[in-house]
């Protein structure tokens, strides 16, 4: 059972410019689930002093 | 093909300097295969007869009056479709993608033309370079079977001997996975070392354009001619040093290797396990000191990986997700979906996740002194093409998450990393090792890489093969 009711998906839909009638709602649901439990366990292993790089350098010096 | 196409590049193209055999007749037989076997393997979406012909004649034309063709004099290779040729549409392995030839060379393409690399045609990547099967590409080794992705056009040409070296993109191990399923070399460079400027994207910070070819030494030659700052792409670095051929006789003495753990078992096939510790042993025998390491922070990889690929992937891709999403493939667009959709705090949790992703990797090499990490390239061998999943001995895994579980930090970290072939499953099918060095310490990765191909010394010849 998915956390994301239909319309609430189909509502994030349009607020992102899409049309809902395009998209599997329910499959949709599914997916977001997935995605939103798998940040939380990144979050959950952040401390407070974790910032993000804004622009990716990938010298170690 | 009768002349191989096979050899090193330094072999083919002393043997093309020295007018022992011309690059038109290279370029021949390299596009006579590509029409031979293209049926089987579906390797390219274009076979650029009429360009190759006038690339390789100018080479020798070029050699005739005595003028230096470049490093890659009459080199045949092949280039992904996501990267723009003038003349040919990028296609993107979508149908939502445009006929409408691209107007200018990408800078990759612009340089391997300068370098007088002679380009065969397109390579077949998987959809918006989103997956690792690539279809309808198949696998030289097993037509039954997936050549990986999302480079795989490039890695299906390369190991069948059609060309000898190919680009490919990689952000999530696109370069490595198809390097590592075909039985080729793959090199994914520095993030910034080589410019992306002209080449669709999957995900900005992640992506990396990179060669596929027969050999880690082959792999640094084509590297060295495609990296370089250019202007139209501001993330390319500038100043750093240039890519060396690594010398062969050159031992592993001093060269320190950490073999992180996480990926010696259990989610792994026990025939990938056994190659890849003899691989270890090879590279021990070879001189090099070899320390087993861990960074517990790598358990955060695939889900920083898919956030940062969804939200990428999705603002890049908006106005097609918009216009048209049915002309996405469900899976990418569902993905995508999420993207557009996600929250602020999200990419933003992803992108302190990979921070700390990449402090613990240089962590690690500074703690233990290392030169380079070892893992296996791939956990599992090329999946059949209606496989959805492995099954190792304790547990499954799907087989889009082990093929980006071990190529993935790379990504996330932007250090360079190699696969070369390490042996075969007892089917036949080729296992890849994965070296991570240093930022920018290619030249470093390939010497290691080159050291370990000369001493297994594996046949790589596939069934289906020029």
């Amino acid at each position: 059972m998915s956390a994301f009711q239909s319309d609430q998906v189909g509502d994030m839909l349009s607020a992102a410019g899409m049309d809902p009638r395009d998209w599997d709602l329910a499959e949709l649901a599914e997916v977001l689930d997935a995605q939103w439990s798998q940040i939380e366990s990144v979050r959950a292993r952040l401390a407070q002093t974790d910032e993000p790089a804004l622009r990716f350098n990938p010298r170690w010096e | 093909m009768g002349m191989s196409s096979r050899g090193a590049i330094a072999d083919l193209g002393r043997r093309i300097r020295s007018r022992e055999v011309s690059a038109r007749e290279v370029a021949d037989r390299s596009l006579a295969a590509a029409e031979e076997l293209n049926p089987m393997l579906q390797a390219f979406v274009i076979i650029d007869h009429q360009g190759a012909r006038q690339a390789a004649d100018r080479v020798d034309r070029q050699l005739a009056r005595g003028i230096d063709p470049g490093p890659l004099a009459g080199i045949p290779v092949g280039v992904k479709d996501i990267v723009d040729m003038a003349g040919h549409p990028t296609r993107c392995g979508s149908p939502a993608y445009s006929e409408t030839p691209a107007a200018t060379d990408a800078p990759v393409v612009e340089r391997l033309r300068e370098a007088g690399a002679v380009i065969v045609g397109k390579t077949v990547t998987h959809e918006l370079a989103c997956g690792v099967t690539s279809p309808p590409a198949s696998n030289p080794w097993d037509t039954e079977r997936v050549p990986g992705g999302s480079s795989g056009g490039s890695g299906a040409a390369v190991a069948a001997g059609i060309t000898v070296a190919a680009l490919g993109s990689d952000t999530g191990g696109s370069i490595r996975i198809p390097a590592g399923l075909c039985g080729t070399a793959g090199l994914k460079g520095t993030y910034g070392r080589v410019p992306r400027s002209g080449v669709a994207a999957l995900s900005w910070s992640l992506d990396h354009i990179g060669p596929l070819a027969a050999t880690p030494a082959d792999c640094i030659l084509v590297q060295a001619v495609i990296s370089g700052h250019d202007p139209s792409d501001p993330t390319t670095l500038t100043d750093f040093p240039p890519d060396g051929y690594p010398e062969p006789e050159e031992g592993l003495e001093g060269v320190r290797l950490g073999v992180i753990e996480r990926y010696r078992h259990p989610l792994i096939q026990p025939a990938v396990a056994e190659a890849f510790e003899a691989a270890v042993r090879v590279l021990a025998d070879l001189g090099a000191e070899v320390v087993p390491v861990e960074i517990s922070e790598l358990d955060l990889v695939m889900e920083v990986e898919f956030t940062l690929v969804s939200a990428e992937g999705a603002a890049y891709h908006r106005d097609l997700m918009v216009e048209a999403p049915h002309l996405i493939d469900p899976a990418i667009r569902g993905l995508f979906a999420t993207g557009l959709m996600m929250p602020t705090e999200h990419y933003l949790t992803a992108l302190r996740g990979r921070e700390r992703i990449r402090r613990a990797m240089r962590a690690c090499f500074a703690e233990n002194g290392l030169t380079a990490v070892l893992t296996p390239t791939l956990p599992a061998v090329a999946a059949r093409k209606d496989q959805d999943s492995f099954d190792y001995p304790t547990a499954g895994e799907e087989v889009i998450l082990a093929y980006v579980r071990t190529t993935a930090p790379a990504n996330l970290t932007g250090q360079p990393a190699l696969s070369v072939p390490c042996g075969f499953d007892p089917s036949g099918l080729p296992i890849g090792l994965q070296i991570m060095g240093r930022p920018l310490a290619e030249t470093e990765i390939a010497r290691i890489g080159q050291a370990y191909h000369q001493a297994a010394n594996w046949d790589l010849t596939p069934p289906i093969s020029a």
